[in-house]
């Protein structure tokens, strides 16, 4: 067991990360982001699915509790009973839940990184053709189809940059300390200009939160043991901006502990593909920028996959409608096969306060199992 | 709920319990009489209380309660200060209630056998002989002396009476016990006096008296079976007897009871209930924190002092300590893994070494939003060298001081000492506090203030100090810390600050000679005949 430390001479800097949620650049302009409105709500899309002369019907003050009712009930199951947003891929055929690709971002700011190394959007061996953001401080090229296709959603876009209730979901845990994350920078001689390695760590350890809502610096975290959590990156500072090479596969591991739902209470394994981090070493010891990566779109929706219904009636959201956009719009990793693409790719926020880290003995034993690995 | 039965019975067992010395006849006592005059009765603190009822009935057993404060600090301490208070009607509410809850726990189920150490013949009834013989064996407990036959008498008699009403033996014999813990026998600690063989007109603690005095300055709770049988065996009163005593105490756990409480009351660290900070400036001063920082500081000084039976001068030089992982976070180390207290030695580089780089003492002293060299001064003079700082005069103008545009903490305090009303008192404080600046309000380190580098440099009492190191180093060294010591101890166990400086004189001599040792200093206060004498005023007792 070692003691990766923060000193004032320091080699290796080391922090917990605070936040890691997707990246929603906020433009308040919405109709320039979203010039044909929302991804329809619940009711919205309830109401589109039925003809015009039941839809005036139950917008009859009168027949509200009706319509209530059936859009919270009918209309969240599948045939066969399946839940819309745990189950959302069944609804894939459903016509209740077409294809909106009107309802997509159309603006052309975003957060994120490039991760294919074109700025034109033309395909390569490891993407497809797709159109590319430029970042808010105009760097082109920009990757994040994730914030396209979800960018017009209530739940996701918010009223800020701290995103929707999906999003601020995934930091409620991350600061009721259910999962944390890791980074440690090692051989930093030269803030200006070195070539340094990045580690990536899961962690158990919960953090104190200070009165300000904040993670209190400089507190401990160990890693968990399993070596397939331990993540490096090579990267180059250059004026205090770290800036990774893609690695093929980071994982990390996500908690929800609630109980009810699909996946709450279970420890989970989240596999981002061709990841990069884009990251400012801020003078007060914080550390702040953006991890660009590609994911799966229904790992992109487990939040609501594990959130199940209560998702769709209480927040609104209509996952069939949001996985639907994922898929038509994922941008990364074709299958070789069909040539469609079966990663989307997004951008994460990434705030890290100063922490000391313990790393754990690896277990010789721990492998990646086959469910698990890509 | 109480039935209205139940409550006529309750206030009749008080209210008897109350009055229980009057109606003893000397002819019934088991022992000795007890002397004419009684030279003080002190309410039990809030430790005493607790640790009172844990020993006697089980640390399971939960007293619940608040306890009306002891705010008097007449000389230093707040132990001296229970002899000047009085119990308000609330408190009285209090005990009651905390009475009710402790009798409970003593009759229910899961403790009656183990507690109680009989059954009666019948559940629904009376049983005085059952009743007898756990008030014969609990009472004096609580009581801290023997009873007698009618005191004993008295409270069966309760529980008789309770239980034919409640058609319960443990309903019965509970509501008697809260008498019990209500009686000032048991709330109140009274100094009895006895006559001084061999010395007309010459008084002393009598032997119980002194069991108490001895046990609350170790233990910091009333004395144990083996100390009141020692006492009612007259052991007590020989140099031989009183040693074994003392031995025996000072080889158990409980010792460190009894200094924890000590130095919770020099250090003034019961002050810390009311502490706030700025959360918008010290948002890392969680409640973790808070609590975690007092019990860092009374582990360091156990360890040192009890354990590790170390000079009582290196508290102030000391490297070693306890940490948790938030205390971890604001000292700015590692912790191998987050699982509670575990020892830590600050390296041979650090800042920080002895107790008063400690985040207790550190943001025990300071003002809610910033550092106070002055503050820190003050409490170091008079907390821990046992020097009086006048209070500032009433007319002092801090508007300038506030208004002052200086960076640091030091520039301000160079203004306002440019007052010469207020250089007196601030050349004696605020050196030992400028020393201690590299450590924020909250006690975090730092090397700079509004940007501008600190200087924790200072001349304290003509010695130069370079930083907070130094200064442990400085205090360490100066004769007044243990002196100070000395004559808290003394007046923490007697209550009451001695004047008398040849027994001080002596005191100092043996712990020096004992290469200030703390075991050594209390096994020589609790051996003194001096610590066991007489105030010099008795009080004729009124209700005999």
């Amino acid at each position: 067991m070692g003691l990766g430390g923060f000193r004032a001479t320091a080699e290796t800097r080391t922090y917990v990360v605070e936040r890691f949620t997707y990246a929603m650049y906020y433009d308040a302009d919405f109709q320039k982001v979203c010039p044909y409105g929302w991804l329809p709500n619940l009711e919205e899309a309830f109401l589109q699915s039925i003809g015009p002369d039941e839809r005036k019907r139950l917008m009859q003050p009168e027949n509200a509790p009706e319509r209530s009712k059936r859009f919270r009930g009918e209309f969240t199951e599948g045939n066969a009973g399946e839940d819309l947003c745990s189950n959302p891929k069944s609804f894939e055929s459903d016509p209740r839940y077409p294809l909106m690709l009107d309802r997509a971002v159309q603006s052309k700011v975003a957060y994120g990184l490039d991760l294919d190394g074109r700025t034109d959007g033309a395909a390569t061996a490891n993407s497809c053709q797709h159109e590319k953001f430029v970042s808010p401080n105009n760097q082109p090229g920009i990757d994040n189809q994730a914030f396209r296709a979800l960018g017009c959603a209530r739940t996701w876009r918010g009223g800020s940059d701290a995103g929707g209730d999906q999003v601020q979901f995934e930091q409620a845990h991350m600061k009721d300390g259910n999962y944390n994350y890791l980074i440690e920078i090692r051989g930093i001689t030269d803030l200006q200009n070195d070539e340094v390695e990045v580690g990536v760590y899961s962690t158990d350890d919960k953090p104190h939160m200070g009165l300000d809502g904040k993670f209190v610096p400089y507190q401990t975290f160990s890693t968990k043991k399993e070596m397939r959590f331990v993540n490096t990156l090579h990267g180059r500072i250059v004026k205090r901006v770290l800036t990774t090479d893609a690695v093929d596969s980071l994982r990390v591991e996500t908690k929800y502990p609630v109980s009810g739902g699909n996946g709450m209470g279970t420890a989970h394994e989240r596999v981002f593909r061709g990841a990069r981090f884009q990251l400012t070493l801020n003078g007060d010891g914080t550390l702040k920028g953006v991890m660009g990566a590609y994911e799966k779109p229904e790992e992109v929706m487990f939040v609501g996959r594990i959130g199940g219904k209560a998702l769709a009636t209480v927040d609104g959201a209509v996952c069939p409608l949001e996985n639907k956009l994922l898929e038509a719009l994922a941008d990364g990793y074709p299958d070789p096969k069909t040539g469609k693409c079966t990663h989307i790719s997004l951008a994460y926020a990434v705030e890290a306060t100063p922490a000391f880290i313990v790393h754990a003995e690896a277990a010789s034993t721990d492998k990646i199992s086959a469910a698990n690995s890509d | 709920m109480t039935k209205k039965g139940e409550f006529n019975l309750l206030a009749a067992a008080v209210m008897a319990a109350m009055l229980a010395v009057p109606l003893v006849s000397m002819a019934d006592l088991q022992q000795p009489p007890a002397s004419d005059h009684i030279d003080g009765m002190y309410r039990l603190t809030e430790g005493q209380y607790r640790n009172t009822i844990a020993d006697i009935f089980g640390p399971d057993i939960v007293t619940g309660g608040r306890f009306e404060p002891t705010s008097r600090r007449p000389h230093g301490l707040l132990a001296p200060g229970n002899y000047q208070i009085a119990v308000s009607p609330s408190g009285m509410e209090q005990f009651a209630a905390m009475a009710r809850k402790i009798a409970g726990q003593v009759i229910d189920e899961n403790h009656r056998t183990a507690l109680i150490g009989c059954k009666p013949a019948f559940a629904g009834r009376a049983d005085d002989r059952c009743a007898t013989r756990f008030f014969s064996r609990v009472t004096p407990l609580l009581y801290r002396r023997p009873l007698s036959k009618p005191e004993v008498q008295q409270l069966v008699s309760i529980a008789s009476a309770a239980s034919a009403t409640t058609h319960d033996f443990y309903a019965g014999l509970g509501l008697a016990l809260e008498a019990a813990l209500v009686s000032p026998s048991f709330l109140f600690q009274m100094d009895e006096l006895q006559a001084l063989p061999g010395h007309a007109g010459e008084w002393a603690l009598d032997q119980y008296a002194k069991a108490s005095r001895l046990s609350f300055f170790l233990w910091n709770t009333s004395p144990d079976e083996e100390l009141l049988e020692a006492a009612r065996k007259g052991k007590l009163q020989t140099s031989r007897g009183l040693e074994k005593q003392v031995d025996r105490m000072m080889g158990s756990v409980r010792l460190k009871v009894g200094v924890r409480s000590f130095f919770f009351d020099m250090l003034q660290m019961d002050k810390l209930a009311d502490l706030t900070k700025d959360s918008i400036v010290y948002p890392q001063f969680i409640s973790e924190v808070r609590s975690d920082m007092s019990e860092q500081l009374l582990r360091t000084l156990t360890a040192q002092l009890i354990e590790e039976k170390r000079d009582y001068r290196e508290i102030f030089t000391t490297r070693r300590t306890y940490m948790t992982d938030a205390l971890a976070a604001i000292y700015h180390v590692p912790v191998p893994v987050q699982v509670g207290w575990f020892p830590y030695e600050f390296p041979a580089d650090s800042a920080r070494a002895g107790i008063l780089t400690q985040i207790e003492f550190l943001a025990a002293f300071s003002h809610n939003g910033r550092s106070s060299p002055t503050i820190r001064g003050q409490g170091i003079r008079e907390l821990l060298l046992c020097q009086a700082v006048p209070d500032p005069p009433g007319n002092v103008d801090f508007t300038a001081f506030d208004a002052s545009h200086a960076k640091t903490v030091r520039d301000r305090l160079t203004e306002h000492r440019s007052n010469p009303a207020c250089a007196g008192c601030h050349k004696i404080m605020d050196p030992l506090g400028l020393t201690l600046e590299n450590f924020d309000g909250i006690g975090v380190f730092r090397v700079s203030e509004n940007g501008s580098p600190i200087d924790a440099s200072a001349s304290i009492d003509g010695k130069d100090v370079k930083d907070a190191v130094g200064l442990g180093k400085a205090i360490s060294e100066m004769p007044a810390a243990t002196s100070c010591l000395v004559s808290r101890l003394v007046e923490y166990g007697t209550r009451r600050p001695s004047t008398d400086k040849a027994w001080l004189a002596n005191l100092n001599s043996q712990f020096a000679g004992a290469g200030y040792r703390l075991s050594a200093i209390m096994k020589s206060i609790a051996m003194s005949d001096l610590f066991y004498a007489r105030y010099p005023r008795p009080l004729q007792k009124e209700t005999r």
